[in-house]
């Protein structure tokens, strides 16, 4: 009987001893929970301020992506050419077609410079020169008396593969328009690109900067590697071809360097509606106050965004470790 | 001040530190003997005081260890020991007094190395009243620690009381007052299921620990008590029965051996009831039993230790449970051996760490005692048996009526024994 | 926009008010190591809970914070006390898909919360890192078991590994708090469950209580060399622990508190941390809870964790 009471009365302590101790039970819902369960039920306002309050950070001078193209390639302005040219014009005006003097004995028409020997049937004497003429042999006359005449499109890189555009039916004066100065109204680089690039583009033919530019990737651009949906993109697919210092959209629409996250986002459109609300990408600054942004070139190396592989810190120290 | 030192307590503490220090060879070097642990346990505390925690084996991962598991063990005894009183009580046992009065008495030793281990178990021993009932702002009712200090604290003061009370009483020639007596020492038995409970409660309560979050392991640890408890308490009355005349009778022994085989019994089922939980529904809460009986990646430090307490437990069962093996004194003594490595094992570290191990994050931290630990532990079993000898000498001259303080004006008889 | 969200009592306004406070200031003792004063030890005694204190006693204990450091690494620190923000409730966001594991979160924590640096060749070497980062196998998703964080490539992430950071998640129903037996740590109201180093007793029942191995221990005195000390200072965060106590991320209670994103948060270099105000709705963290599938890690355990997770 004793003990039966004495169980008893444990029991009750025992259950009282649970319930004091568990008082701490969690079944409430959390500030924020609350509050996101009321705003699911109004209907969705505005969202202001916080926008505001994000910065972009300072640029950094040598980020990939924010370094000027210009700085490489000519873009505003015509390059003074200083070296000799041939009148064209004064030749045209004579009666020669371009085929005359650029021509291969056997394969025919051929866009090299022609050598000295193909000037000799009118310029040979040299007491019936012109002073113009004069002037111009005496530039390309090296000291040994042998002639080295400007090669200028071999300064380039771009290989245009005349033959194929020969077969195709192109004539000389569809690229290069027609001789009506002397020299050349050499055309920007730039501007002829874009001749080239709509021609191709209208005949489906590649585009790609390495399909003219065959040393490109070897000098200038040798560090240069797309690793970027390369079989998809190309060079041009961002950057404009007339003008270096601006990215290009597909709607054809130009952005700055800046702005390049527009350029990103019109693939990476997940990233950048998370990155537009601080979820996707790295905020520095203050948490309720001044944010700073950064682009996607800033942590992202465009042409090859994926984050290289990169060496931890140490590891922490075992338990075995610790003394 | 002469009627103070005359009063009956103080006489009775004279008497007790004369009896303390008057023995014959074996009781001095029995003392000779505890006092080396407690000077090894210094030493040990000596060298964890200066250096910090660090010096044990237990690091983040494995954050408690040898001493929370003795903690543990010891809680076991304490309570199990006062509840031996209940069949004592039950069966009408001759020595139902003696009984009662020595297991309070191991009840308070046992509660002295308990929070002797909380205390070097703290990170911050110096902020020790942070802790303190009433001293401290101690976290009830949520923390069970904080409980647990409570109730130990209460259960220790309890059995300090009745003892102190009863043996007083007893000297004086009075039997104790009997209702008063009964009903102390009868709330002492929930107070006794209490504490362990809350003891258990302290791992229970842990839902990231599912090794000890199992609804089964406040029952195992009170039937693992069982048995534990009462294997010290049949030692040490076959020990005081040689050496202190005191009269028990081996029909209570043998009883008491019967109990522990169906303790052992159901400690046994609590854990097969576990084992097949874990081992058949193969969630990933069974890795803390697979580091406990099998290791995990070659880790198998707790492996032999755990079939060791198995092992143990499962053979002191069956010499339990025969009565002709109960019945023959060696055996019994093997019995209470094997009982006491079985549950020191179970309820120590083979409860503690496996519920480390893995960690939560799944990390498997090899944690065996330093040899720090093992000498403070030393140490503090070393308080415990000295504290207990000197109770129990006091005791057994009170129960035989060799300690009397009578009257003030009557010298103190004190047996030489 | 920062300065107006800095709470009144601001580092410098304390420091000026805290020197005249200083000399009546019979309030408490940073027990810190080596520190053997006996007043200091009197004090410790009677020490009165952080929680409990009035701005005077804070101020003047920060003072004497101020002085230890001084005195103990010859270096001016500040330490603040500032409160939690009103209507703030923090909250952390991580995108596993973008942790490549490079642990820079982990050395931008240790610099930033003064923790117990290696020493190899020193008396003790127990080097505390809040931030525990964990390597796994990709295919497994978060698989605890097997889990290290020991992992050592040469360059991370490594082939078919998978990282997930964990520090504290500053749990909405933190266990940690529940098990503490003597109140000395708790949650704030911005959500930030913070340790009173002076009231911690050392009994490490948070450390068992806690699912995510958040809190570590002082083993032995901690390694803090006087020129690595970070001088602003939280008293419930980054100020030099003392051997034998526990400490925890407090999301940088001493930076969040003054507008600023925790360390581990501005030291990612792959972006993958949120952080913000989760009572905000224009903060980052609520538009991460509103926009993603977030998850927290072992939610059985009803903790409610204010750290997320989620993958991009």
């Amino acid at each position: 009987m004793r003990l039966h009471s004495l169980s008893f009365a444990l029991v009750l302590a025992l259950a009282a001893l649970a319930g004091a101790a568990g008082c701490g039970v969690h079944d409430e819902r959390a500030p924020w929970q609350v509050a996101m369960h009321a705003q699911g039920a109004e209907p969705s306002h505005p969202r202001a301020g916080a926008a505001e309050q994000v910065f972009p950070v300072q640029k950094p001078p040598f980020t990939p992506g924010i370094f000027p193209c210009s700085r490489c390639h000519e873009g505003g302005t015509p390059v003074a050419d200083t070296r000799p040219a041939i009148p064209h014009k004064l030749h045209v005006g004579r009666g020669l077609e371009c085929t005359d003097c650029h021509v291969d004995e056997e394969k025919g028409p051929d866009p090299r410079i022609p050598d000295r020997s193909v000037c000799e049937p009118c310029h040979g004497d040299p007491a019936k020169l012109s002073a113009g003429a004069k002037a111009y042999f005496d530039r390309v006359t090296q000291a040994d008396g042998t002639t080295l005449f400007p090669n200028r499109w071999k300064t380039r890189d771009v290989d245009p593969k005349h033959s194929k555009h020969i077969k195709a039916g192109l004539s000389c004066v569809d690229c290069h328009g027609e001789p009506s100065e002397a020299p050349f109204a050499k055309p920007k680089a730039v501007t002829l690109m874009d001749r080239c690039i709509r021609c191709h583009e209208e005949k489906a033919k590649p585009v790609k900067c390495e399909t003219c530019h065959a040393a490109t990737t070897e000098k200038a651009h040798a560090k240069i590697v797309l690793h970027h949906a390369q079989e998809q993109r190309g060079c041009l697919d961002c950057h404009d071809a007339a003008n270096r210092d601006v990215l290009r959209l597909a709607n054809g629409t130009h952005v700055t360097f800046e702005e390049s996250f527009k350029l990103c986002g019109q693939c990476h459109g997940t990233q950048y509606r998370d990155w537009k609300i601080g979820l996707h990408g790295k905020r520095t600054g203050s948490w309720n106050g001044r944010r700073e942004y950064r682009l996607c070139v800033q942590c992202h190396y465009p042409h090859e965004p994926r984050f290289k592989p990169m060496a931890p810190m140490p590891r922490p120290a075992r338990p075995e470790e610790v003394r | 001040m002469s009627n103070i030192t005359d009063r009956p307590f103080p006489k009775f503490v004279r008497a007790s530190v004369r009896l303390w220090t008057h023995g014959s060879r074996v009781y001095y070097a029995w003392i000779a003997l505890l006092l080396a642990m407690v000077v090894v346990g210094l030493l040990g505390y000596r060298t964890q005081f200066s250096e910090g925690l660090v010096s044990t084996g237990l690091r983040d991962p494995v954050s408690w260890g040898f001493y929370i598991g003795n903690f543990t063990f010891l809680v076991g005894v304490a309570a199990a020991a006062v509840i031996l009183v209940i069949p004592a009580y039950v069966y009408h046992w001759k020595p139902i007094k003696e009984i009662a009065i020595l297991g309070e008495l191991l009840a308070i030793a046992s509660i002295s190395m308990c929070m002797l281990f909380v205390l070097v178990d703290m990170g911050r021993p110096d902020r020790l009243l942070h802790i303190m009932p009433f001293i401290g702002d101690i976290n009830v009712p949520s923390s069970l620690l904080a409980w647990d200090v409570l109730v130990l604290n209460a259960y220790f003061f309890l059995n300090l009381g009745i003892a102190t009370y009863a043996l007083v009483t007893m000297s004086r020639g009075h039997e104790p007052h009997n209702k008063l007596f009964t009903i102390l020492v009868l709330s002492s038995i929930p107070m006794a299921v209490g504490i362990h409970t809350v003891t258990a409660f302290v791992y229970n309560g842990l839902p990231n620990r599912p090794f000890w979050n199992a609804s089964l392991l406040a029952p195992r640890f009170l039937v693992s008590a069982f048995c534990s408890g009462p294997a010290i308490m049949l030692m040490l009355l076959q020990i005081l029965r040689k050496t202190a005349r005191l009269e028990l009778k081996d029909d209570a022994i043998w009883k008491i051996a019967e109990l522990m085989a169906y303790a052992m019994f159901v400690n046994l089922f609590f854990t097969g009831a576990e084992v097949f939980k874990e081992v058949y529904s193969g969630t990933e809460h069974l890795q803390h039993m697979r580091y406990l009986y099998f290791g995990i990646d070659g880790k198998t430090t707790l492996v032999p230790w755990a079939w060791l307490s198995l092992i143990a437990s499962i053979v002191s069962f069956f010499l339990f449970l025969l009565p002709r093996t109960r019945k023959n004194p060696v055996l019994l003594n093997i019995g209470c051996v094997l009982i006491l490595i079985g549950v020191f094992i179970e309820k120590g570290i083979a409860l503690v760490v496996p519920g480390f191990t893995p960690s939560v994050l799944g990390e498997i931290y090899q944690y065996a005692p330093s040899s720090t630990e093992v000498m403070v532990t030393t140490g503090i079993f070393g308080v415990g048996a000295l504290l207990f000898t000197l109770m129990s000498r006091t005791a057994i001259a009170v129960l035989n009526g060799d300690l009397r303080v009578e009257r003030p004006d009557l010298a103190v008889a004190a047996a030489h024994t | 926009m920062s300065e107006t969200l800095i709470p009144s009592i601001t580092r410098r306004g304390l420091l000026g008010a805290a020197a005249k406070a200083a000399g009546a200031a019979a309030v408490a003792s940073v027990a810190l190591p080596g520190c053997d004063d006996r007043a200091d030890q009197v004090r410790e005694f009677i020490h009165k809970r952080l929680r409990e204190m009035s701005p005077d006693e804070m101020r003047a204990f920060c003072t004497r914070v101020e002085a230890d450091c001084k005195e103990r690494f010859g270096k001016d620190v500040l330490v603040g006390s500032e409160p939690p923000l009103k209507d703030v409730v923090f909250g952390y966001g991580l995108d596993l898909s973008r942790c490549n594991g490079n642990r820079k979160c982990v050395d931008a924590c240790v610099q930033e919360n003064n923790q117990s640096r290696p020493s190899p060749e020193g008396p003790h070497n127990n080097p505390i890192q809040w931030i525990t980062v964990l390597e796994m196998d990709e295919e497994a998703g978060i698989e605890l078991a097997g889990s290290t964080a020991y992992y050592e490539p040469v360059k991370v992430p490594a082939p078919g590994k998978a990282y997930l950071p964990v520090a504290c998640q500053q749990c909405d129903n933190p266990p940690c708090v529940k098990v503490c037996p003597v109140k000395a740590t708790w949650k704030e109201t911005d959500g930030i469950v913070v340790i009173d180093y002076d009231q911690c007793i050392g009994c490490r029942c948070c450390m068992s209580a806690c699912p995510y191995g958040a809190r570590h221990f002082n083993w032995s005195e901690p390694n803090l060399p006087a020129d690595q000390i970070n001088g602003t200072m939280h008293v419930l965060g980054n100020r030099p622990r003392m051997r034998g106590v526990v400490e925890k991320c407090t999301f940088c209670v001493q930076r969040t508190r003054n507008g600023l994103y925790p360390a581990c948060h501005d030291a990612c270099p792959t972006g993958a941390r949120v952080f913000g105000n989760l009572l905000d709705p224009e903060s980052e963290i609520r538009r991460l809870l509103e926009t993603k599938r977030v998850f927290v890690l072992k939610a059985e355990l009803n903790t409610h964790p204010k750290f997320f997770y989620f993958y991009s």
